[in-house]
């Protein structure tokens, strides 16, 4: 793919930044994405099964994430509940964890100005 | 069992996403469904549908928009990269989805006439099918008002020389299963009929309906008793009520507990030791077994068996000869029916051997006690359940036809939308979210057709239907119509939301408009297809229904069901030799033929179609037959001119007669069935035959033969019956009968007054015979009268479809037939033209419809009577009136198409 700057690719889907914030803490299986993002968010954003592999789907497709054999995990850190053969291990990128971070510098950005206008809690 | 299920519906759902997609992620987003829904079973079943339901939904949806995505995507040959979002119109928001909502209402006002119609029809579809799903609720599937209901069991005494399976138990083997049976917690007894006892209170008298129970049968169903408590060991003085008595007769008074009551006939009186709550009702009717048929649907009052009586033999043994006990058994937790029923059977077999002369041929039968209670109606409602399923497909078939039809309308709005940047996805959200509304709106509009149809049944429905009146709308019944909101908005909404992503598709890949409409149109074809098939089904249903009704209406009872006036009469206390008995029936019988318009009056001590029946065993003068093979028959009592007053013929002999009186021995009289099994290629009169086993009865000469009658249903062959005359033991509460020259029930307040000259209580169980024989019909007419329904709705229904799908299709043939009338076609031909591809559709329909007819009649067979399941007047004319219909239907629209000028045509100034 042609060489794209990592903030081309923002501002992220809130969903899509979810995903790479789990998988910045570690190698997780799909139930496990969702489990942690539902945990996170304790349903203020529920999290549909069909948002998360198509949100999944796009991550791929941009190189954000990459699939590890859930064997050959990292350090055998391998996501809770692995043993399934069938079950995927998902993997932050280089690149995912670099336009995370961008993702993340444009967040707080903004959030730096709204704690200026008094719009969020925290000091400016 | 849950799980499997709905992984495979999701598996199908699945399908929505594109191939490539499905074979990456489809497997774990099948593991995770799983996960999700094993997981929210733990808190409850209805969660956990509600969940899948969910779950099956968003995979749709998500597929849909992904599917387009990459259609989008691939469209030449550019695949779009550096998109993270899926797509800029989100679906499945709450915004999105209130906007489309939004929108979908402002579609309604813009088309009242459309809305109005669709949502009306829905709410008939889905109320109906509510109020029918609400009684299949109440009588299939809700547990009895028992203790841990499902481990309780029907015991019974299997007759294996009559082939009856459910006869009653006698008590000592009752004693013996008690004793033996390990499988079980306990057994324990019923009388297998209701008892009428009067009580008595200063100043009034009532009769009541009383079951008698042995002393563990309350602690072993288990359910507390709302004042006091049940019976127990030791309560042969005591009495339990139903609430309704206790509100009715004691004014809901809670210090009733510890009184006395006295009933008529009892010397001592009763204590009362318990009320039961409302919603107790033991037995139901249906647990008396195949005898049991009579009136009273619920009891008044407990009281324990008796100790004497029937109960034992004259060596004070529980009786071995005698059957009326009906047994319910709690099986030990673990343990299964099949393992207690070996039990039983392995005890039956050993008292057999123990036991030749009263057991031999006596096997068990056992069953679950809901099986017994509604085990006999339980085809009817299944069949009326899947009626009305089959029914609301065609409704939703038929608004799925319309909606497409608007979607091929409304093609040029949505292609601007689509130009506009809405996705497909979104459009097919719209089109969902729409018929979504239009289904819950029905089924809002469905809440008063529930209330008003589950009346309307209840009305209809035989009065013994058991537990029909448990039935109310709960949570049950209100998931389940919102459960079938929803699925019908999605089956309404499918094939439309699946053109509006075509018309997506169309728009940007510039396909031409006639391919997807001809696409829409064969579509259309099809579901017409499916709806005459499943009319057809309705139909050959309703008309199998129709003819058994009318063979079961024209079976003849043996005697004439016309101007005959029946009730049952106490004969007062005062009255306590037999000889007083029998003073007071005749001077009872000549008041009762005195009354004006009455011609003859009798009775019997069982009445044909209005209550139980008793059998006892013959003993034959001159056959040395061992006891348990000898005939077991039906045995009554005729008093005064019974057999004339019935209108039963005399078919050789005679009947009893006045001067029988001074005869010296006992006589009797049998009807043709017993004669001819017990006496084939012999002569009956003059033989003598002695009732019961034992050797000191008096021995009786049959002196007449008279026709067989149908006492039980209609529907069951006639009985070997025994008539001895009331002067040899008269009964205390007989069946009267009056035949009448006028109207039958104008009689009665003749025979009240009879009654109350001789300082007798009124007569109670007043009916006509032709009221009993109309009950008796109760359940069969109400299966005619909604199976009937039914098919008229769903001709109507098919005649709808092919009016609209035809209209539809001459409509987006107006360019083909103009060319057709230019180059000369005839009226007639353009005629024959849109009525054939009618008839064709039609014929398609019916003949898939025959085929799934004759599977499903071959199912229901047990339903039928007096007409096979192949029959083929119902199989030809059914089809028939339907292709008839259909294409009449079809014929409205068809003389349209032979108006079109073909100048118009071609200008496109035809507006059909």
């Amino acid at each position: 793919m042609p060489f794209r700057r990592s903030d081309s690719l923002l501002p992220l889907t809130p969903i899509a930044f979810e995903i790479l914030l789990a998988l910045a803490e570690q190698d997780r299986h799909g139930y496990a994405i969702l489990q942690a993002v539902e945990e996170r968010l304790k349903g203020t954003l529920p999290l549909r099964t069909g948002t998360l592999y198509r949100a999944l789907a796009r991550l791929f497709e941009d190189e954000l994430i990459e699939e590890v054999d859930d064997g050959a995990t990292r350090g055998g850190k391998a996501a809770a509940g692995s043993g399934d053969d069938r079950r995927r291990v998902y993997r932050l990128t280089k690149r995912g964890r670099m336009v995370a971070r961008a993702e993340a510098g444009r967040l707080s950005s903004q959030l730096a100005v709204a704690r200026s206008r008094k719009l969020a809690p925290g000091k400016s | 069992m849950m799980v499997p299920i709905a992984d495979r519906i999701h598996r199908a759902a699945l399908l929505a996403y594109p191939r490539v997609f499905r074979a990456r992620f489809g497997r774990e987003i099948a593991a995770i469904f799983n996960r999700r829904i094993s997981a929210a079973r733990a808190n409850g079943r209805a969660r956990a549908i509600a969940l899948a339901m969910w779950l099956c939904l968003d995979t749709i949806v998500s597929g849909l928009a992904e599917r387009l995505r990459a259609r989008r995507h691939h469209r030449g040959g550019v695949t779009v990269r550096g998109e993270v979002q899926p797509s800029r119109s989100e679906t499945m928001t709450f915004e999105s989805i209130a906007a489309d909502a939004r929108l979908a209402l402002r579609t309604f006002r813009r088309a009242p006439a459309f809305a109005a119609a669709t949502i009306l029809t829905l709410g008939l579809g889905i109320g109906a099918s509510t109020a029918i799903f609400a009684v299949a609720h109440a009588v299939l599937l809700r547990p009895l008002p028992y203790a841990d209901p499902d481990r309780l069991v029907a015991i019974w005494s299997h007759n294996t020389r009559q082939n009856e399976l459910r006869n009653p138990v006698s008590p000592a083997n009752f004693e013996a299963f008690r004793r033996d049976a390990s499988s079980f917690e306990g057994i324990e007894a019923i009388f297998t009929f209701f008892v009428n006892m009067q009580i008595e209170q200063p100043g009034s008298k009532e009769m009541l309906t009383v079951s008698r129970v042995s002393p563990g049968m309350f602690d072993l169903i288990g359910r507390a008793a709302l004042h006091g408590r049940g019976l127990r060991e030791g309560d042969d003085n005591g009495i339990v009520l139903s609430r309704s008595l206790w509100l009715r007769r004691f004014g809901g008074d809670e210090a009733v507990i510890g009184s006395t009551v006295r009933m008529t006939g009892v010397s001592d009186p009763l204590t009362v030791v318990g009320v039961m709550p409302e919603d107790f009702l033991f037995p139901y009717a249906s647990m008396f077994g195949s005898l049991g048929s009579g009136r009273a649907r619920s009891a008044d009052a407990w009281l324990l068996l008796p100790r004497g009586g029937n109960m034992t033999d004259a060596a004070g043994q529980p009786n071995r000869s005698v059957h009326m006990l009906g047994l319910v058994g709690r099986l030990k937790p673990g343990t299964s029916l099949d393992a207690a029923r070996v039990e039983l059977e392995t005890i039956a077999s050993r008292r057999e051997a123990e036991f030749p002369d009263t057991n031999e041929g006596w096997k068990i039968t056992a069953l679950p006690l809901h099986e017994q209670v509604v085990g006999r109606v339980k085809p009817a409602v299944l069949l009326l359940t899947g009626g009305v399923g089959l029914l609301m497909l065609m409704t939703c078939l038929n608004i799925a036809n319309v909606l497409l039809a608007r979607a091929t309308g409304r093609r040029r709005d949505w292609t601007v939308r689509a130009a506009l940047g809405a996705s497909a996805a979104r459009l097919a959200q719209q089109s969902l979210v729409e018929s979504a509304l239009l289904a819950v709106l029905g089924g809002l509009a469905g809440v008063a057709v529930v209330v008003v149809g589950m009346q309307g049944v209840m009305a209809l429905a035989p009065a013994d239907l058991p537990r029909l009146h448990e039935a109310r709308i709960d949570l049950a019944v209100a998931g389940f119509a919102a459960a079938l909101s929803i699925v019908t908005g999605l089956v309404i909404g499918f094939l439309p939301a699946l053109s509006s992503m075509r018309v997506r598709a169309a728009a940007t890949s510039e396909t031409h408009r006639t391919t997807s409409s001809s696409s829409s149109a064969r579509m259309r074809g099809s579901l017409v297809v499916v709806e005459i098939a499943v009319a057809t089904v309705l139909l050959v249903g309703g008309a199998l229904m129709l003819r058994t009704f009318i063979a079961v209406l024209h079976v003849d009872p043996g005697f004439r069901s016309e101007h005959l006036l029946t009730f049952q009469q106490f004969v007062p206390d005062s009255a306590q030799t037999p000889a007083a008995r029998v003073a007071f029936l005749d001077e009872y019988l000549t008041r009762l033929a005195a009354i004006p318009g009455v011609a003859s009056a009798g009775g019997s001590t069982r009445i044909p179609l209005g209550s139980t029946q008793v059998t006892t065993q013959l003993t034959i003068e001159g056959r040395d037959e061992p006891v348990n093979s000898r005939p077991e028959v039906d045995m009554r009592r005729a008093i005064g001119d019974y057999f004339r007053t019935m209108g039963m013929p005399v078919l050789r002999g005679r009947v009893f007669e006045p001067a029988d009186r001074t005869a010296t021995s006992g006589l009797a009289v049998v009807n043709a069935a017993l004669a001819a099994r017990v006496f084939p290629g012999e002569e009956a009169i003059g033989r003598r035959v002695r009732l019961g086993p034992n050797p000191d009865a008096l021995w009786l000469r049959i002196i007449g033969v008279v026709g067989d009658i149908r006492h039980g249903s209609l529907e069951d062959d006639p009985r070997p019956e025994i008539y001895i005359s009331h002067l040899q033991g008269p009964p205390v509460a007989p069946f009267m009968a009056v035949r009448t020259t006028g109207d039958a029930g104008g009689a009665a307040a003749g025979v009240r007054r009879v009654a109350e000259s001789l300082g007798a209580d009124p007569p109670f169980n007043v009916s006509t015979m032709a009221a009993l024989r109309s009950e008796s019909m109760a359940l069969r007419r109400f299966v005619v009268l909604l199976a009937g329904l039914f098919g008229v709705l769903a001709l109507v229904l098919a005649a709808v479809g092919i009016y609209g799908v035809t209209s539809l299709s001459v409509a987006e043939r107006t360019d083909e037939v103009g060319v057709r009338v230019a180059l000369g076609a005839t009226p007639g031909r353009i005629l024959s033209l849109v009525v054939s591809h009618a008839a064709r559709l039609g014929a398609m329909g019916i003949a898939v419809g025959i085929g799934v007819g004759v599977v499903l009649a071959q199912i229901a067979r047990s339903l039928l009577f007096g007409v096979s399941a192949f029959d083929l007047v119902t199989f030809t004319a059914a089809p028939a009136v339907l292709l008839v219909v259909a294409i009449a239907a079809a014929l409205v629209p068809a003389r349209r198409a032979t108006k079109i000028s073909p100048l118009d045509a071609m200008k496109g100034r035809v507006h059909l």
